[in-house]
């Protein structure tokens, strides 16, 4: 038989499962079909060999774990931002305290640390192998600092040591 | 695999589930392979490519709308997957094997039958299986791709003229002329009919 675009629409809805009634010659095309379609259909199958789903599970499995490592890495990240902001503003409040009203024509010694750069180097040196260790000194630090406030000398030493974190101005 | 059980697969494998994924992969990894092996032609890039959706899944399954049938969905995966890999053969064709026996490219006499994807001989002893994969390759690219997606991807009409944006009934034509013209080679004429 041959079927014209319309017929074959027909026949394609019908075989999709939609509701339309075919004449006995569209059936008769639409089984001839199914019947093609079962045929070559089973010398296509082929089943994967065994290292074939193998490979696709470890590579499975590598890309999951992939992931994970990052959020860790993140969750860390931020822990360490967290505690490093907290210095900031524990090391801010003291120079405020202290420094906050400077003699007239001297400038407070805070003027000259803006805080962006504080905080821009403290996140510059959070890289990922670094992280660990950057996190055990700052909750050291941190720890050092609700206990004892450190002297206007230890301040100063701990600011001019940081090798170019800390612009003079 | 059912309905319920499958949302129920993909909703834990979206939550970052492994198991969710290793169902998956389960479930439609032979299908996968079918495909990319009837497509290719090559048992290694069936093979990487199996591993590679499994990637594309992991990246992509959070867009996943489950209103729509997940079958197709991963199917259109699997030929961009198909798609980048023939592009990836035609700027850089892999080096050329007189043998069929050889997997490592194309055979030379696919090369230069025409510029038509290189479907070749795998390395698969079976006759059958050679025949099969010539048979494939003299399909034109679209009914091929047409014929595997209903096969393997168990597309409906609808979904594959959506996907090469043609009408049901061409869709149809296309996929039984295919089949027809397979049939044909496959018993050993020449399926020009």
């Amino acid at each position: 038989m041959e079927r014209d675009e319309r017929q074959d629409d027909r026949i394609a809805r019908w075989l999709d499962g939609q509701d339309v009634a075919l004449t006995e010659s569209e059936r008769a095309e639409a089984m001839g079909f199914v019947e093609a379609e079962r045929s070559v259909g089973r010398r296509l199958d082929a089943a994967p060999p065994r290292q074939a789903m193998d490979r696709a599970r470890r590579r499975l499995t590598a890309e999951l774990a992939r992931p994970r490592r990052r959020h860790e890495q993140r969750a860390r990240l931020i822990a360490v931002a967290a505690a490093a902001a907290l210095i900031l503003v524990a090391v801010a409040a003291k120079l405020m305290m202290d420094y906050g009203s400077a003699p007239v024509g001297e400038a407070p010694v805070y003027q000259g640390i803006p805080i962006e750069t504080l905080v821009a180097a403290a996140q510059q040196s959070v890289a990922d192998d670094e992280i660990d260790m950057l996190a055990g000194e700052l909750s050291q630090l941190q720890a050092e600092l609700v206990v004892s406030m450190p002297s206007d000398d230890d301040i100063w030493f701990q600011l001019n040591d940081a090798p170019g974190d800390v612009p003079e101005g | 695999m059912e309905p319920q059980q499958l949302r129920a697969t993909i909703a834990l494998a979206q939550a970052g589930s492994a198991e969710g994924y290793q169902v998956l992969l389960e479930a439609y990894g032979p299908r996968l392979y079918g495909y990319f092996l009837r497509a290719t032609g090559r048992v290694h890039d069936a093979e990487d490519m199996l591993g590679e959706i499994m990637l594309r899944l992991v990246g992509g399954l959070k867009h996943y709308d489950d209103r729509g049938r997940f079958e197709p969905w991963l199917f259109r995966i699997a030929a961009n997957l198909v798609r980048d890999h023939i592009r990836r053969l035609r700027t850089k064709p892999p080096p050329m094997s007189l043998s069929a026996a050889e997997d490592s490219g194309p055979r030379l006499a696919d090369r230069i039958a025409g510029d038509e994807p290189a479907v070749d001989a795998p390395m698969v002893a079976a006759e059958s299986a050679e025949k099969l994969h010539e048979a494939l390759g003299k399909l034109d690219a679209k009914t091929r791709e047409m014929v595997l997606l209903r096969h393997f991807g168990q597309m409906s009409f609808r979904e594959i003229a959506e996907m090469f944006d043609c009408p049901m009934g061409t869709a149809l034509a296309r996929v039984h002329r295919g089949l027809r013209r397979l049939r044909l080679l496959l018993e050993g004429k020449n399926g020009t009919g």
